[in-house]
Protein backbone atom coordinates (compact mmCIF):
# COMPACT_ATOMS: atom_id res chain seq x y z
CA UNK A 1 0.00 0.00 0.00
CA UNK A 2 1.62 3.31 -1.05
CA UNK A 3 2.73 5.60 1.76
CA UNK A 4 0.86 8.58 0.34
CA UNK A 5 -2.41 6.62 0.22
CA UNK A 6 -2.03 5.57 3.85
CA UNK A 7 -1.15 9.11 4.91
CA UNK A 8 -4.19 10.40 3.03
CA UNK A 9 -6.49 7.84 4.66
CA UNK A 10 -5.18 8.56 8.16
CA UNK A 11 -5.30 12.32 7.66
CA UNK A 12 -8.90 12.16 6.39
CA UNK A 13 -9.84 9.81 9.20
CA UNK A 14 -8.24 12.13 11.74
CA UNK A 15 -10.46 14.92 10.46
CA UNK A 16 -13.51 12.64 10.57
CA UNK A 17 -12.86 11.31 14.09
CA UNK A 18 -12.33 14.75 15.61
CA UNK A 19 -15.30 16.11 13.65
CA UNK A 20 -17.55 13.30 14.91
CA UNK A 21 -16.42 13.51 18.54
CA UNK A 22 -16.96 17.26 18.73
CA UNK A 23 -20.24 16.92 16.84
CA UNK A 24 -21.44 14.49 19.50
CA UNK A 25 -20.17 16.59 22.41
CA UNK A 26 -21.63 19.88 21.25
CA UNK A 27 -24.72 18.38 19.63
CA UNK A 28 -26.44 15.41 21.23
CA UNK A 29 -24.56 15.42 24.55
CA UNK A 30 -24.87 19.14 25.26
CA UNK A 31 -28.58 18.97 24.42
CA UNK A 32 -29.22 15.97 26.67
CA UNK A 33 -27.09 16.84 29.71
CA UNK A 34 -29.63 18.06 32.22
CA UNK A 35 -27.37 19.92 34.65
CA UNK A 36 -24.37 22.12 34.02
CA UNK A 37 -22.27 19.94 36.35
CA UNK A 38 -22.91 16.84 34.24
CA UNK A 39 -21.98 18.83 31.14
CA UNK A 40 -18.64 19.80 32.69
CA UNK A 41 -18.06 16.24 33.89
CA UNK A 42 -18.73 14.90 30.40
CA UNK A 43 -16.27 17.30 28.78
CA UNK A 44 -13.61 16.61 31.39
CA UNK A 45 -14.03 12.84 31.14
CA UNK A 46 -13.85 13.05 27.37
CA UNK A 47 -10.60 15.04 27.52
CA UNK A 48 -9.08 12.83 30.21
CA UNK A 49 -9.88 9.57 28.39
CA UNK A 50 -9.12 10.74 24.86
CA UNK A 51 -5.73 12.16 25.85
CA UNK A 52 -4.80 10.29 29.02
CA UNK A 53 -5.30 6.81 27.57
CA UNK A 54 -3.13 7.24 24.51
CA UNK A 55 0.17 6.32 26.16
CA UNK A 56 -1.35 3.12 27.57
CA UNK A 57 -2.88 2.22 24.22
CA UNK A 58 0.42 3.15 22.58
CA UNK A 59 2.28 0.73 24.84
CA UNK A 60 -0.31 -1.91 23.95
CA UNK A 61 0.24 -1.17 20.25
CA UNK A 62 4.00 -1.61 20.74
CA UNK A 63 3.42 -4.97 22.44
CA UNK A 64 0.93 -6.15 19.80
CA UNK A 65 1.93 -4.39 16.57
CA UNK A 66 -0.79 -6.02 14.47
CA UNK A 67 -3.55 -4.51 16.61
CA UNK A 68 -5.71 -2.49 14.15
CA UNK A 69 -6.19 0.46 16.48
CA UNK A 70 -6.97 2.98 13.73
CA UNK A 71 -9.83 0.87 12.39
CA UNK A 72 -11.01 0.11 15.92
CA UNK A 73 -11.03 3.83 16.70
CA UNK A 74 -13.11 4.58 13.60
CA UNK A 75 -15.51 1.74 14.48
CA UNK A 76 -15.95 2.90 18.08
CA UNK A 77 -16.58 6.48 17.01
CA UNK A 78 -19.14 5.32 14.45
CA UNK A 79 -20.80 3.14 17.12
CA UNK A 80 -20.99 6.09 19.50
CA UNK A 81 -22.67 8.18 16.80
CA UNK A 82 -25.17 5.53 15.76
CA UNK A 83 -26.05 4.38 19.26
CA UNK A 84 -26.16 7.79 20.91
CA UNK A 85 -29.97 8.21 20.63
CA UNK A 86 -30.64 4.87 22.36
CA UNK A 87 -27.73 5.00 24.80
CA UNK A 88 -28.78 8.38 26.09
CA UNK A 89 -31.69 6.59 27.78
CA UNK A 90 -29.16 4.67 29.90
CA UNK A 91 -26.80 7.60 30.45
CA UNK A 92 -25.91 10.65 28.34
CA UNK A 93 -22.27 9.98 29.27
CA UNK A 94 -22.15 6.53 27.61
CA UNK A 95 -21.74 7.71 23.99
CA UNK A 96 -19.22 10.33 25.12
CA UNK A 97 -17.06 7.69 26.80
CA UNK A 98 -17.18 5.39 23.76
CA UNK A 99 -16.33 8.33 21.55
CA UNK A 100 -13.36 9.25 23.75
CA UNK A 101 -12.08 5.68 23.64
CA UNK A 102 -12.49 5.65 19.85
CA UNK A 103 -10.65 8.94 19.60
CA UNK A 104 -7.74 7.63 21.68
CA UNK A 105 -7.54 4.37 19.70
CA UNK A 106 -7.59 6.16 16.38
CA UNK A 107 -4.96 8.73 17.30
CA UNK A 108 -2.52 6.05 18.44
CA UNK A 109 -3.22 3.71 15.51
CA UNK A 110 -3.11 6.36 12.81
CA UNK A 111 -0.25 8.27 14.42
CA UNK A 112 2.00 5.25 14.85
CA UNK A 113 1.35 4.03 11.30
CA UNK A 114 2.20 7.49 9.98
CA UNK A 115 5.42 7.68 11.99
CA UNK A 116 6.54 4.17 11.01
CA UNK A 117 5.99 4.84 7.32
CA UNK A 118 7.54 8.31 7.35
CA UNK A 119 11.02 7.14 6.29
CA UNK A 120 12.69 9.75 8.53
CA UNK A 121 10.52 12.58 7.21
CA UNK A 122 8.97 14.79 9.89
CA UNK A 123 6.53 16.21 7.34
CA UNK A 124 4.21 13.20 7.49
CA UNK A 125 3.43 13.51 11.19
CA UNK A 126 2.65 17.21 10.78
CA UNK A 127 0.26 16.52 7.92
CA UNK A 128 -1.46 13.74 9.89
CA UNK A 129 -2.01 15.84 13.00
CA UNK A 130 -2.99 19.03 11.14
CA UNK A 131 -6.39 17.85 9.93
CA UNK A 132 -7.61 17.43 13.51
CA UNK A 133 -7.76 21.21 13.99
CA UNK A 134 -10.23 21.59 11.14
CA UNK A 135 -12.24 18.57 12.30
CA UNK A 136 -12.60 20.06 15.77
CA UNK A 137 -13.72 23.45 14.51
CA UNK A 138 -16.19 22.14 11.93
CA UNK A 139 -17.49 19.44 14.28
CA UNK A 140 -18.14 22.04 16.97
CA UNK A 141 -19.97 24.31 14.55
CA UNK A 142 -21.99 21.45 13.03
CA UNK A 143 -22.93 20.09 16.47
CA UNK A 144 -24.02 23.49 17.76
CA UNK A 145 -26.03 24.20 14.63
CA UNK A 146 -28.00 20.94 14.98
CA UNK A 147 -26.86 19.42 11.69
CA UNK A 148 -28.01 15.90 10.82
CA UNK A 149 -26.21 12.99 12.50
CA UNK A 150 -25.97 11.37 9.06
CA UNK A 151 -23.12 13.73 8.09
CA UNK A 152 -20.53 12.47 10.60
CA UNK A 153 -21.93 8.92 10.43
CA UNK A 154 -21.45 8.64 6.65
CA UNK A 155 -18.01 10.25 6.93
CA UNK A 156 -16.96 7.82 9.66
CA UNK A 157 -18.32 4.81 7.74
CA UNK A 158 -16.26 5.86 4.71
CA UNK A 159 -13.13 6.28 6.83
CA UNK A 160 -13.72 2.92 8.52
CA UNK A 161 -13.88 1.21 5.12
CA UNK A 162 -10.73 2.97 3.96
CA UNK A 163 -8.84 2.21 7.15
CA UNK A 164 -9.76 -1.48 6.83
CA UNK A 165 -7.77 -1.46 3.59
CA UNK A 166 -4.61 -0.49 5.48
CA UNK A 167 -2.93 -3.04 7.71
CA UNK A 168 -1.00 -1.81 10.77
CA UNK A 169 2.72 -1.26 10.13
CA UNK A 170 5.59 -2.71 12.12
CA UNK A 171 9.14 -1.45 12.34
CA UNK A 172 11.14 1.35 13.87
CA UNK A 173 10.75 5.10 13.54
CA UNK A 174 13.84 7.34 13.46
CA UNK A 175 14.00 11.00 12.51
CA UNK A 176 17.37 12.29 13.77
CA UNK A 177 15.64 15.27 15.33
CA UNK A 178 16.79 14.70 18.93
CA UNK A 179 20.22 15.82 20.09
CA UNK A 180 21.52 12.37 20.96
CA UNK A 181 24.68 13.68 22.58
CA UNK A 182 22.60 14.25 25.69
CA UNK A 183 21.52 11.45 27.98
CA UNK A 184 18.19 9.72 27.55
CA UNK A 185 16.77 11.11 30.80
CA UNK A 186 17.80 14.69 30.04
CA UNK A 187 16.46 14.54 26.51
CA UNK A 188 13.17 13.04 27.57
CA UNK A 189 12.70 15.61 30.32
CA UNK A 190 13.49 18.48 27.95
CA UNK A 191 11.19 17.26 25.19
CA UNK A 192 8.25 16.40 27.41
CA UNK A 193 8.66 19.73 29.21
CA UNK A 194 8.59 21.56 25.88
CA UNK A 195 5.26 19.93 25.00
CA UNK A 196 3.81 20.51 28.48
CA UNK A 197 4.85 24.17 28.58
CA UNK A 198 3.45 24.85 25.13
CA UNK A 199 0.23 23.14 26.13
CA UNK A 200 -0.08 25.44 29.15
CA UNK A 201 0.65 28.54 27.09
CA UNK A 202 -1.93 27.44 24.54
CA UNK A 203 -4.61 27.46 27.17
CA UNK A 204 -3.54 30.69 28.80
CA UNK A 205 -3.18 32.92 25.73
CA UNK A 206 -6.05 35.41 25.82
CA UNK A 207 -7.71 35.84 22.43
CA UNK A 208 -10.57 38.28 22.97
CA UNK A 209 -11.47 38.27 19.27
CA UNK A 210 -11.79 34.48 18.94
CA UNK A 211 -15.56 34.28 19.28
CA UNK A 212 -16.29 37.02 16.74
CA UNK A 213 -17.94 35.48 13.65
CA UNK A 214 -15.49 37.16 11.27
CA UNK A 215 -12.54 35.43 12.92
CA UNK A 216 -14.16 32.10 13.76
CA UNK A 217 -12.00 30.08 11.36
CA UNK A 218 -8.80 32.01 11.90
CA UNK A 219 -7.20 30.12 14.86
CA UNK A 220 -8.03 26.65 13.52
CA UNK A 221 -6.78 27.48 10.02
CA UNK A 222 -3.59 28.97 11.46
CA UNK A 223 -3.00 25.88 13.61
CA UNK A 224 -3.72 23.63 10.62
CA UNK A 225 -1.18 25.47 8.46
CA UNK A 226 1.40 25.60 11.24
CA UNK A 227 1.30 21.88 11.94
CA UNK A 228 1.11 20.89 8.29
CA UNK A 229 4.09 23.05 7.34
CA UNK A 230 6.21 22.41 10.46
CA UNK A 231 7.48 19.02 9.40
CA UNK A 232 8.33 20.15 5.86
CA UNK A 233 10.25 23.14 7.21
CA UNK A 234 12.10 21.00 9.75
CA UNK A 235 13.04 18.46 7.07
CA UNK A 236 14.36 21.28 4.88
CA UNK A 237 16.06 23.61 7.37
CA UNK A 238 16.73 21.44 10.42
CA UNK A 239 14.76 20.82 13.58
CA UNK A 240 16.62 23.19 15.89
CA UNK A 241 16.68 26.17 13.53
CA UNK A 242 12.98 25.88 12.66
CA UNK A 243 12.01 25.29 16.30
CA UNK A 244 13.93 28.35 17.49
CA UNK A 245 12.68 30.77 14.83
CA UNK A 246 9.05 29.67 15.07
CA UNK A 247 8.82 29.69 18.87
CA UNK A 248 10.68 32.99 19.16
CA UNK A 249 8.33 34.62 16.66
CA UNK A 250 5.30 33.02 18.30
CA UNK A 251 6.33 34.29 21.73
CA UNK A 252 6.44 37.89 20.53
CA UNK A 253 3.17 37.71 18.61
CA UNK A 254 1.15 35.75 21.18
CA UNK A 255 2.40 37.58 24.24
CA UNK A 256 2.55 41.17 23.01
CA UNK A 257 0.27 41.33 19.95
CA UNK A 258 -2.47 38.87 20.88
CA UNK A 259 -5.23 41.46 20.58
CA UNK A 260 -4.65 41.90 16.84
CA UNK A 261 -6.47 38.95 15.19
CA UNK A 262 -4.26 38.44 12.14
CA UNK A 263 -0.98 38.92 13.97
CA UNK A 264 -2.15 36.60 16.73
CA UNK A 265 -3.22 34.06 14.10
CA UNK A 266 0.24 34.23 12.59
CA UNK A 267 1.56 33.66 16.11
CA UNK A 268 -0.65 30.56 16.38
CA UNK A 269 0.72 29.35 13.06
CA UNK A 270 4.30 29.78 14.30
CA UNK A 271 3.43 28.24 17.66
CA UNK A 272 2.23 25.05 15.97
CA UNK A 273 5.26 24.60 13.73
CA UNK A 274 7.39 22.82 16.41
CA UNK A 275 4.69 20.18 16.98
CA UNK A 276 6.06 17.61 14.48
CA UNK A 277 9.59 18.39 15.70
CA UNK A 278 8.90 17.51 19.33
CA UNK A 279 6.84 14.47 18.34
CA UNK A 280 9.57 13.10 16.07
CA UNK A 281 12.30 13.90 18.59
CA UNK A 282 10.42 11.94 21.28
CA UNK A 283 10.10 9.07 18.79
CA UNK A 284 13.88 9.14 18.36
CA UNK A 285 14.18 8.20 22.03
CA UNK A 286 11.87 5.22 21.61
CA UNK A 287 12.54 3.82 18.13
CA UNK A 288 10.94 0.49 19.02
CA UNK A 289 8.15 1.99 21.11
CA UNK A 290 6.58 4.48 18.75
CA UNK A 291 3.16 4.01 20.32
CA UNK A 292 4.43 4.97 23.75
CA UNK A 293 6.30 7.95 22.28
CA UNK A 294 3.17 9.22 20.55
CA UNK A 295 1.06 8.69 23.68
CA UNK A 296 3.53 10.48 25.93
CA UNK A 297 3.23 13.65 23.87
CA UNK A 298 -0.56 13.65 24.22
CA UNK A 299 -0.25 12.88 27.94
CA UNK A 300 1.85 16.03 28.27
CA UNK A 301 -0.92 17.99 26.54
CA UNK A 302 -3.35 16.75 29.18
CA UNK A 303 -0.94 17.44 32.05
CA UNK A 304 -0.31 20.93 30.70
CA UNK A 305 -4.04 21.56 30.56
CA UNK A 306 -4.88 20.32 34.10
CA UNK A 307 -3.15 23.17 36.01
CA UNK A 308 -5.02 25.71 33.94
CA UNK A 309 -8.23 24.37 35.51
CA UNK A 310 -7.00 25.62 38.87
CA UNK A 311 -5.70 28.96 37.62
CA UNK A 312 -8.13 31.80 37.32
CA UNK A 313 -5.85 34.56 36.11
CA UNK A 314 -6.70 37.98 34.76
CA UNK A 315 -5.73 38.51 31.13
CA UNK A 316 -3.04 41.01 32.18
CA UNK A 317 -1.50 38.48 34.57
CA UNK A 318 -1.24 35.76 31.96
CA UNK A 319 1.02 37.83 29.68
CA UNK A 320 4.22 37.67 31.79
CA UNK A 321 3.47 34.04 32.68
CA UNK A 322 3.07 33.17 28.99
CA UNK A 323 6.32 34.95 28.17
CA UNK A 324 8.23 32.96 30.80
CA UNK A 325 6.63 29.63 29.85
CA UNK A 326 7.29 30.17 26.13
CA UNK A 327 10.91 31.13 26.83
CA UNK A 328 11.35 27.95 28.87
CA UNK A 329 9.77 25.88 26.08
CA UNK A 330 12.14 27.52 23.62
CA UNK A 331 15.17 26.67 25.77
CA UNK A 332 14.01 23.06 26.18
CA UNK A 333 13.53 22.70 22.43
CA UNK A 334 16.91 24.27 21.66
CA UNK A 335 18.74 21.96 24.04
CA UNK A 336 16.89 18.84 22.93
CA UNK A 337 17.03 19.10 19.15
CA UNK A 338 19.91 18.79 16.77
CA UNK A 339 21.24 20.68 13.82
CA UNK A 340 21.67 20.09 10.96
CA UNK A 341 19.15 17.43 10.13
CA UNK A 342 20.55 14.85 7.74
CA UNK A 343 18.78 14.47 4.45
CA UNK A 344 16.04 11.87 4.61
CA UNK A 345 17.09 8.45 3.49
CA UNK A 346 14.61 6.13 2.00
CA UNK A 347 14.51 3.02 4.07
CA UNK A 348 12.05 0.24 3.53
CA UNK A 349 9.96 -0.51 6.56
CA UNK A 350 8.14 -3.80 6.52
CA UNK A 351 4.40 -3.71 6.62
CA UNK B 1 -6.73 17.39 18.74
CA UNK B 2 -8.01 20.91 18.50
CA UNK B 3 -5.13 23.26 18.04
CA UNK B 4 -2.65 20.94 19.70
CA UNK B 5 -0.88 23.77 21.45
CA UNK B 6 -2.95 26.88 21.20
CA UNK B 7 -5.93 25.07 22.61
CA UNK B 8 -4.60 21.62 23.10
CA UNK B 9 -7.70 19.68 23.97
CA UNK B 10 -10.69 19.06 21.75
CA UNK B 11 -13.34 20.25 24.11
CA UNK B 12 -13.16 23.82 25.34
CA UNK B 13 -14.54 23.79 28.86
CA UNK B 14 -17.18 26.05 30.36
CA UNK B 15 -15.78 28.68 32.78
CA UNK B 16 -17.37 26.87 35.73
CA UNK B 17 -14.92 24.03 35.19
CA UNK B 18 -12.26 26.27 36.73
CA UNK B 19 -13.69 25.33 40.10
CA UNK B 20 -12.88 21.66 39.63
CA UNK B 21 -11.42 20.11 42.82
CA UNK B 22 -7.64 20.48 42.86
CA UNK B 23 -7.03 17.27 44.83
CA UNK B 24 -8.76 15.22 42.15
CA UNK B 25 -6.63 16.78 39.44
CA UNK B 26 -3.46 16.06 41.43
CA UNK B 27 -4.47 12.44 42.04
CA UNK B 28 -5.32 11.82 38.37
CA UNK B 29 -2.08 13.46 37.23
CA UNK B 30 -0.03 11.45 39.75
CA UNK B 31 -1.54 8.14 38.60
CA UNK B 32 -0.91 8.96 34.95
CA UNK B 33 2.67 10.09 35.57
CA UNK B 34 3.46 6.98 37.63
CA UNK B 35 2.12 4.71 34.90
CA UNK B 36 4.10 6.66 32.29
CA UNK B 37 7.34 6.34 34.29
CA UNK B 38 6.87 2.57 34.59
CA UNK B 39 6.31 2.24 30.84
CA UNK B 40 9.25 4.54 30.02
CA UNK B 41 11.61 2.46 32.17
CA UNK B 42 10.44 -0.72 30.46
CA UNK B 43 10.86 0.85 27.04
CA UNK B 44 14.35 2.09 27.91
CA UNK B 45 15.39 -1.40 28.97
CA UNK B 46 14.04 -2.72 25.68
CA UNK B 47 15.97 -0.05 23.76
CA UNK B 48 19.22 -0.87 25.54
CA UNK B 49 18.58 -4.61 25.35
Amino acid sequence: MPRIFRLGVHTLSHFAVDFSCLFLLFGAFSASAAAEQSLILGFLLYNALAFGLQFLLGALRDRFPRLPLASLGCALTLCALLLSPSMRVVSPLAPVLICALGNACFHVGGGVDTLLLANERMADSGVFVSSGSLGVLLGTLAGKSGAAMAIPAVLMALCLLLSLLTRPCVGEARFHAANERRSFAVLLTLLLSAVLLRSMVGFLVPMPWKSEPAYLFLPACAAFLGKASGGFLADRFGARRVGFVSLFGAAILLVFLNRAPYLCAFGILLFNIPMPITLCAICDLFPRNTGLAFGLSTLMLLLGFLPTLCLNLEASATLPLNAVLTALALICLLLATRMPNPSPKIKAIGE
Amino acid sequence: MILYDVAPLPAPLPPQAQSFPVWLIVVVAAILVTAAIVLIRRAKKKKNG
